[in-house]
């Protein structure tokens, strides 16, 4: 891989330099300063596959350069490994919630630089190939350019350009890295499109990630003003960490994001209007979580959410059946 | 307080960072004289005080100063968790940058 690591202490760009040597097939570029990055971008005529990036910087930090990168068409999907030093939490959600795909805690040792290494190098592989510019197909909308992606019901699909919406495997990390005490009073709370799989099929690929998107952002929206990060996780299935949210109302919840949708006028790409509506599974607490368990939070939370959508259509199912035998 | 065990390739780079800490100390200690002479623009001064702190302990501990790493981020720590209550007397800080500054002169220059 051809990685950029930005830090502005040249230290730690020597050590990575170092250790980037000693590991076949890595190439590494440096760059003290996010402007030092820009200047590199200018005259590098390759495309880099993997950043290393420190959130603290001054002028512009790693923060804001991450936001920056995930708003260009090439490095949408690239992994992004965060570098600090500082492991509270708030830095770590900004750097999520700007697109990080993971973090590495300073000081750092060759194992562990090595082994995340070798975890993004699949998903750079993937953004080489699978970058979607959603932006730029609705701009000229070419419509034989929006089914050209061939997608999967229970693919978690990138969603670009939603605050607070991250990628599947960036939440895996999010929840798999943050300390017990982190993420002691956080939710996790899933959320299912009803008829995902009706969606699916009817719809065109381009169509379908366009309504996964929209409810995407309905989601985000709703959650706020809390700290809070959504990912896609397939099947039409989205899983949320909610911070400090220790009694949630989710039926009001739910309501408030059913109207959300409903205003956003949902149609396909020929105009014709899309009925969407979402349903919540069951809120799970993270109250001392932490690896594998905090993942398997995730997942729970998932099958709650399908759960809850199967057993609204048996309701609504018996109630019309009723209603036939009245 | 320099750990045995270090990876000889590291070595070089080593060097370069006991260079530096000696300018980063040189820079500690002229902030914090700023800071304890003028009140009203301490913050700024222990500003960048954190900020060279947090360089220290970005690095210190891969390179073999775990010790001197971790005393550097408890200092950071406490400088950030002074300075966002909003506190008005920083006599406690200043003593714990001292302690600081007297732990890295020590690993920068260990008794024989």
């Amino acid at each position: 891989m051809l990685i950029l690591a930005v830090d502005d202490d040249p230290i730690i760009l020597e050590l990575l330099q170092h250790y980037v040597d000693s590991l076949a097939g890595h190439e590494l570029v440096t760059a003290e300063s996010v402007a030092d990055a820009l200047e590199i971008f200018k005259h590098e005529k390759r495309r880099f596959d993997c950043f290393l990036v420190d959130i603290q910087m001054p002028d512009i930090d790693g923060i804001e350069f991450c936001r920056a990168l995930r708003e260009t068409n090439v490095y949408q999907r690239t992994p992004i490994l965060m570098l600090t030093a500082m492991s509270e939490k708030s830095y770590i959600d900004g750097a999520f919630s700007a697109g990080a795909t993971d973090y590495i805690t300073k000081p750092f040792e060759i194992n562990s630089l090595k082994g995340r290494l070798s975890l993004v190098e699949q998903i750079s592989a993937d953004a080489q190939t699978k970058t979607v510019d959603r932006r730029t197909a609705g701009t000229t909308g070419n419509s034989t350019r929006q089914d050209e992606q061939n997608i999967e019901l229970h693919q978690p699909l990138p969603i670009y350009d939603v605050d607070g919406v991250i990628e599947n495997h960036a939440m895996e990390n999010y929840v798999t890295q943050l300390s017990r005490k982190s993420l002691c009073g956080s939710v996790v709370l899933g959320f299912t499109v009803r008829h995902a799989t009706d969606l699916f099929f009817n719809l065109s690929s381009y169509d379908f990630s366009c309504v996964i998107t929209d409810v995407a952002e309905a989601i985000a929206d709703c959650l706020l003003p809390t700290q809070r990060l959504v990912s896609y996780a397939g099947n039409g299935t989205f899983v949320c960490v909610v911070e400090g949210a220790t009694t949630i109302d989710v039926d009001r919840l739910v309501d408030q994001m059913n109207i959300y949708i409903r205003t956003m006028e949902l149609s396909t790409s020929d105009g014709a209007a899309l009925e969407v509506r979402i349903c919540a599974g069951q809120p799970n607490r993270l109250v001392w979580r932490k690896g594998g368990a905090a993942v398997e939070a995730l997942r729970e939370a998932h099958i709650s959410a399908e759960q809850a959508a199967n057993q609204r259509d048996k309701d609504m199912n018996r109630f019309w059946l009723n209603e036939q035998l009245v | 307080m320099i750990e045995p065990d270090m990876h000889s390739g590291l070595a070089p780079i080593r060097d370069r960072f006991l260079l530096l800490l000696s300018e980063r100390q040189d820079s500690i200690q002229q902030n914090l004289e700023l800071a304890i002479q003028s009140d009203d623009l301490a913050d700024q001064y222990l500003a960048h005080i954190e900020a060279t702190l947090h360089k220290i302990a970005g690095s210190a501990g891969t390179l073999g100063f775990s010790e001197l790493g971790d005393r550097a981020k408890a200092t950071e720590t406490n400088i950030i968790s002074q300075r966002t209550n909003g506190a008005t007397q920083y006599r406690d800080i200043y003593f714990d940058i001292i302690a600081f500054l007297e732990c890295s002169i020590e690993a920068t220059c260990p008794a024989v």
